[in-house]
């Protein structure tokens, strides 16, 4: 066991080998045993209590939304702002790990993982589903059903584009910095350096480390929960299954023995291979939709939605609903940027753990650019191919969407050829996304209850994988999930005051570290004893080829 | 560069000095390469004899300060560490002290080519009571495998005997990539006197460090980080 401080072993070979050689435990005492125990006595309390939990949160969410919405809306446009300055700045030269540093893992493999870990399953369902909804109800009424159809391309664009990689990045970029650069433990407390000093290490640090902690379990956990329950509703609709609590309980066994053994092989055995084939398997439902799907209506579209996301982020990045007076975005973007918000947290420390040796401005593009493209791609085929149903073939994935949103995949998916094949291929990629996001979050958790040691030992990884496992099934028996969840969403609020504090801080750290760093001795209140010096012969030694050095 | 440089590591470098009675004797340099209070020096400084050894912090050196100094705080040292065939010592503070340290300190002599710009600072006279800090800028000029394979770095400086101990930093990246031993002479009795046209090892104009890495697997081996 460590000692109070987190250990110091970051910058050591980060290859998950060294693992073989570490003890059973390596725990941070009192974030661990906090962590775990607030865990436990929360889903008690929820399972006991979880209509006054929901009672509490829901509201409270809502309130936050209200009260709050442009606050988030700030706050996410401060941080996208930020990142590209960053991007551009002389501070994108500088090599997370120093100069010397050379990347852990490929550029495909790198992508593979942060792309697995930050888009999660929502990415397929609302996919389809999102454009649907927006096109059917959107904030901006059009004249005519294609300027509705641009919209709602546009405002899912928003939702999934830069603002959320952007966060990522931010967060991602400061945990690897202070990490990697500062020799600080890899763990949340560390970006507060710059602020705090050495204070990171006492009680406010603990507090960090445990709410990140407690959130990412959380979330994955609720995540996991209901997204079995999606899964079972698709395997309903496709074969018939019974939407039962057994079956459920058996998807989410399944998902965490997978993701498990994932954590427990590390983050190359383990992670990275399902993440790349994670990619292939959604590589491979995409291409389908494309070349099934309407072709020509995706590729003149995928265009035509950039076009649109570019002309309309103005407007759309800064809109606060001000003179509407309605509740619409409260429901949709404040919704979303609190939810990206609250999960940053957990894909920015897995990001930083795999993004050792990139440059800012590698790192930077790479999080910030190429995902939010991806995504655009995959919004594009699928929301595209959503729409072109909706407005040019035999529609029904309106009233699929309004009807259950997860199921909207599949109807999508029998609009073509193969759609047997084809569904089992969604099926395939949702369990996937499921595994990637259960283990990057199980391997994060594991980082920061163990001090920031980015090899935990191999019990305390199986400890919290199954921990995620037990509390998504637990609260799917006994209730507490949306209760839950909108606790988790209202972390959002606390985590984007956070994250304006942590660009200050990263700031700072650049700055510190771009400029002339100097020496500075400090003795404690005793001062050193005083001597007179003298002078004397040398003691010197002058190079010859028979001397010893 | 160089001002950046002489900036950064001005406030590592310490007077090192043996305690005789109520007065600290000269003996050369030593330099701080851990926040925990670790320092590298020349063993030789020590003469086999770990008793009484301690360092002496100094002032800013951009300002004006006195040549010489009638009293100096000092602190105890003990030795943690020798490595004496490459001639390399590790001392730690005795005392608990707040002691902030630069990012990338530890250099590497691998890659280092002919001609970088380095820089040397160190106590030149603080054998003849001068107790200035002083940097002196060299390029280096060779890299030497001694008979017992010491990885030397021959740089075009004449240090004097006081600068012994302390460190040689690469301008272009600004870590300690030597330790600095003293003049180099290439002759076999470690030319101490001219002999003809043979020059002494002290009219030399070229000096030398033994590369930093010995110190820095003195400091691993100790459970170190150095960064």
């Amino acid at each position: 066991m460590s000692g109070s401080e987190p250990s110091q072993q970051v910058n050591s070979d980060l290859s998950p080998e060294n693992s073989k050689d570490s003890p059973l435990f390596d725990v941070h005492p009192q974030v661990f045993f906090t962590s775990a125990a607030f865990i436990i006595g929360f889903v008690i309390f929820t399972i006991f209590f979880h209509q006054k939990v929901g009672d509490f949160f829901t509201p409270l969410q809502a309130a936050i939304s209200t009260n709050a919405g442009w606050f988030f809306v700030w706050t996410m446009n401060i941080i996208l702002f930020f990142s590209l300055y960053l991007m551009f700045s002389r501070y994108g030269d500088i090599r997370l790990g120093g100069d010397d540093a050379e990347p852990d893992f490929s550029t495909q493999s790198w992508f593979a993982m942060l792309f697995s870990a930050g888009m999660g399953i929502g990415l397929l369902f609302y996919g389809v589903a999102e454009p649907i909804f927006h096109f059917g109800s959107s904030p901006f009424p059009a004249a005519n059903a294609t300027e509705s159809a641009r919209n709602a391309m546009a405002i899912t664009f928003l939702h999934w584009g830069f603002h959320p990689w952007a966060v990522y990045s931010i967060v991602g970029l400061a945990l690897a910095f202070f990490s990697f650069n500062k020799g600080l433990p890899l763990s949340i407390r560390s970006v507060f350096h710059p602020l705090l000093g050495d204070r990171i290490y006492g009680f406010w640090g603990n507090l960090i480390d445990i709410l990140a902690t407690v959130a990412t379990l959380f979330g994955v956990a609720t995540s996991l929960g209901f997204g079995v329950q999606q899964v079972n509703a698709g395997l309903a609709h496709l074969f018939g299954w019974e939407q039962s609590a057994t079956v459920q309980l058996l998807l989410i066994t399944g998902i965490t023995a997978i993701a498990t053994i994932s954590v427990v092989k590390g983050l190359d055995g383990g992670i990275r291979k399902l993440s790349e084939l994670n990619i292939w398997l959604a590589s491979g439902l995409l291409l389908f939709v494309l070349v099934c799907g309407p072709t020509l209506f995706i590729f003149n579209g995928f265009l035509e939605n950039i076009g649109s996301y570019i002309q309309k982020f103005p407007m759309l990045s800064t809109w606060g609903e001000t003179f509407e007076n309605g509740n619409w975005q409260n429901g949709w973007t404040v919704f979303y940027w609190g939810w990206w918000i609250a999960w940053s947290p957990f894909v920015g420390m897995f990001i930083a753990r795999v993004s050792r040796g990139r440059t800012i401005r590698e790192f930077i593009m790479g999080v910030l650019c190429v995902p939010a493209c991806v995504t655009f791609v995959w919004m594009t085929v699928f929301g595209n191919s959503a729409l072109w149903i909706e407005m040019f073939g035999g529609g029904g994935i309106a009233q699929a969407v309004a009807e259950n949103v997860p199921v909207s995949l599949f109807v999508l998916l029998e609009n073509f050829p193969f759609s047997g094949v084809s569904s089992m291929l969604g099926i395939l990629v949702v369990v996937s996304f499921f595994v990637t996001s259960s283990d990057s979050g199980s391997m994060v958790i594991d980082i920061i209850t163990a001090g920031g040691n980015p090899n935990p030992p191999i019990p305390q990884r199986i400890f919290w994988a199954v921990l995620e496992g037990v509390v998504a099934a637990t609260l799917l028996l006994c209730g507490g999930l949306a209760a839950l969840q909108s606790a988790v969403i209202t972390t959002g609020l606390p985590f984007a005051i956070v994250l304006l504090i942590m660009c200050v801080s990263l700031k700072k750290g650049l700055n510190e570290y771009l400029g002339v760093q100097t020496f500075s001795v400090k003795t404690e209140k005793k001062k050193a004893e005083e001597f007179e010096i003298e002078g004397a012969e040398a003691p010197h030694v002058i190079f010859g080829r028979k001397k010893s050095a | 560069m160089l001002q950046d440089v002489s900036q950064k590591f001005a406030g590592g470098c310490m007077m090192l000095v043996r305690k005789r009675e109520n007065a600290v004797v000269f003996l050369g340099t030593a330099f701080l390469m851990h926040e925990d209070g670790y320092l590298i020096t020349a063993a030789h400084l020590m003469e086999e004899d770990p008793v009484g050894l301690m360092v002496v912090a100094t002032s800013n050196s951009d300002d004006f300060n006195p040549i010489s100094l009638d009293k100096v705080s000092a602190m105890s040292v003990s030795v943690a560490a020798v490595d004496k065939i490459h001639n390399v010592a590790v001392l730690e503070i005795d005392r608990t002290l707040r002691i902030k340290t630069p990012d990338h300190l530890g250099g590497t002599t691998e890659n280092l080519r002919i001609g970088t710009s380095v820089l040397c600072l160190g106590f030149p006279f603080g054998h003849d009571e001068m107790h200035n800090l002083v940097a002196q800028s060299a390029i280096l000029s060779s890299k030497v495998l001694s008979m017992n394979g010491a990885r030397l770095l021959l740089f075009d400086a004449m240090v004097s005997d006081g600068v012994a101990g302390a460190p040689l930093v690469s301008v272009d990246d600004g870590r300690v990539i030597g330790v600095i031993i003293g003049r180099f002479s290439p002759v076999e009795d470690g030319g101490d006197f001219a002999r003809g046209s043979r020059i002494s090892g002290y009219d030399t104009q070229i000096s030398y460090a033994v590369s930093i890495e010995y110190g820095i697997a003195l400091m691993e081996n100790m459970g170190l980080e150095v960064i």
